[in-house]
């Protein structure tokens, strides 16, 4: 989803979806990113929430990041799935201080990579974010074990957050942006690619023709 | 600032639009009690008849308002024929999942009002988690779906009564609204699907721009059917469409949607982008337009037009049968 370049100046629009269980704080951490504020007592995330956020990242690029908030409980989630379509990656929450929203996030994982995967056939971008880490400490095991975890199961990394204390929000979304980008560098690349080996066939079959 | 049921209001709340209209509205509603009054004296038992239809359609006093609620889903029925079982349920032993969800949303359901503050007292808090324990134990189907706490709390803020709440939210679920809060949603899903085919009827422009960006009706009016407005209109209009939908039904939800998208449909029509449409559809909701809630509820059985209880039952039918067999 990126839009035409002018003078070598390129805008993309990225669909990011932010899931994970109910009340883990997805909502918050949009709110964080996106107005950088904080709110102590948010409202239920009824269906989907969006947000837009525009970056300016570099001179030459300038990314909108289209942000889905679904809502967390699981009747909902079978009535959202609908929408993981078309998107470029995924904030994947959980709640540092509740143990039952990693399994959560994992099974968000698993659903999202059997919905909605990149051209080639891989996963989408994801990173997982432990949220609330303002209210808990990660300990070495803590922190090995969410490594392992993002290996086994395809994130592209994690993040402790906390979106009270405004730490590491922008840090973790823009990691998600970095291997977005990229992606989408590679895709190109890659249809750079099939079309200078259909030319290359091409003028190969006519070669012979003469 | 709060207003009369606890909210708090918005920063940027506009006191002198607000003030011009209650000027005029207070004149209506003064009028409106009386008759009222005279009409709960004169009859026992609230029938279902014209001239009640249209009391109710100019909206019920807030001081009736329990009671005609009551009279008109049955709730009051269900109450005397059950004496004691919404405390039996309480006092039952109930399922730790449901407890669990049930009070995850405690805190999320009303941050501003301040009757649902923890500090509070009474604290409704403690009412809704009741209404709800008790409703999802009743009703094992359903269970507890989010959006029924908004529900319920609407209920409490109005009967200021745990059990008369739970009864009225017995006749919303399980009587006037098809099936929105079982676990597939179905109800929700094909009533979405009926607002679409609605839309494409009568507002065909929005139904076009709609179609141009895949835009599924559940992106953006979910929450209007799964709240029945709540949180979206302000809340003397809610009140106002409560009332006929327990009067009259669950129709009244699509002459709400009808009406907001009709009204707005140049707005909704010039959207560029999926995005600028969901943007636009949450900013129909806000503004005059819907502050006005004795206009606005003159204009939902007019704008719209013709809506027969057949033409629903047909398209829910036709659409139950589209999203189950696809």
């Amino acid at each position: 989803m990126s839009g035409g370049a002018e003078l070598g100046f390129t805008e993309h629009l990225f669909k990011v979806l932010v899931i994970g269980d109910h009340k883990v704080g997805k909502t918050s951490f949009v709110k964080r990113y996106v107005k950088n504020q904080f709110y102590e007592e948010l409202k239920t995330t009824i269906g989907v929430d969006f947000s837009m956020k525009v970056i300016d990242w570099d001179s030459h690029t300038r990314v909108r990041l289209q942000l889905w908030d679904i809502a967390g409980q699981e009747r909902l989630r079978g009535l959202n799935r609908v929408f993981f379509k078309r998107s470029s990656g995924a904030l994947v929450v959980y709640d540092m201080t509740n143990g039952s929203t990693l399994d959560g996030a994992l099974n968000w994982k698993h659903e999202l990579d059997s919905q909605v995967m990149l051209k080639n056939g891989r996963p989408i971008p994801a990173v997982l974010l432990a949220n609330k880490c303002d209210e808990t400490k990660v300990c070495r095991r803590n922190a090995s074990l969410l490594e392992k975890l993002c290996q086994e199961k395809g994130f592209i990394g994690w993040f402790q957050t906390s979106a009270k204390e405004n730490i590491n929000v922008d840090e973790a979304a823009k990691f998600l942006v970095k291997h977005i980008l990229q992606n989408n560098e590679e895709s190109v690349k890659e249809e750079e690619q099939n079309m200078q080996i259909n030319l290359k066939q091409q003028s190969k079959s006519n070669s012979t023709c003469c | 600032m709060v207003d009369q049921y606890g909210f708090e209001r918005a920063e940027d709340f506009n006191y002198e639009s607000y003030e011009d209209f209650m000027s005029k509205h207070l004149a209506v509603v003064t009028r409106r009690s009386k008759k009222w009054s005279k009409l709960l004296q004169d009859t026992v038992k609230i029938e279902k008849n014209i001239k009640v239809k249209r009391y109710v359609r100019k909206g019920v006093p807030c001081e009736h308002r329990t009671q005609i609620w009551m009279a008109a889903s049955g709730a009051q029925d269900q109450l005397d024929r059950n004496p004691g079982y919404y405390h039996s349920l309480l006092k039952a032993e109930h399922d730790p999942k449901i407890e669990e969800v049930i009070r995850a949303d405690m805190h999320r359901t009303f941050p501003d009002n301040i009757q649902f503050r923890a500090s509070s007292q009474p604290c409704l808090q403690k009412a809704l988690f009741n209404v709800l324990l008790a409703y999802g134990h009743h009703n094992k189907d359903v269970g507890y779906c989010q959006g029924m706490n908004f529900i319920a709390g609407y209920l409490l803020i109005i009967t200021k009564d745990e059990e008369k709440s739970f009864w009225l939210m017995d006749a919303l679920l399980g009587k006037i609204l098809p099936d929105y809060y079982t676990p597939t949603m179905l109800g929700l899903q094909v009533d979405q699907e009926v607002l679409g085919e609605l839309v494409r009827m009568k507002v065909p422009a929005v139904w076009q721009v709609m179609n141009s960006h895949n835009v599924m009706w559940t992106l953006v009016v979910s929450r209007w059917f799964i709240c029945l407005y709540v949180d979206i209109l302000p809340v003397e209009t809610v009140l106002r469409i409560w009332d006929c939908l327990f009067y009259e039904g669950s129709k009244i939800l699509f002459r709400v949607a009808l009406t907001l998208i009709g009204h707005n449909q140049n707005l909704i029509s010039q959207a560029q982008s999926l995005s600028e449409i969901c943007e636009r559809f949450k900013q129909i909701s806000h503004g005059e337009f819907v502050e006005d809630c004795h206009t606005f509820m003159q204009k939902i059985f007019m704008e719209p037009g013709g809506l027969s209880t057949a033409t629903i039952t047909k398209l829910r039918k036709m659409c139950r049968n589209r999203i189950t067999s696809a």
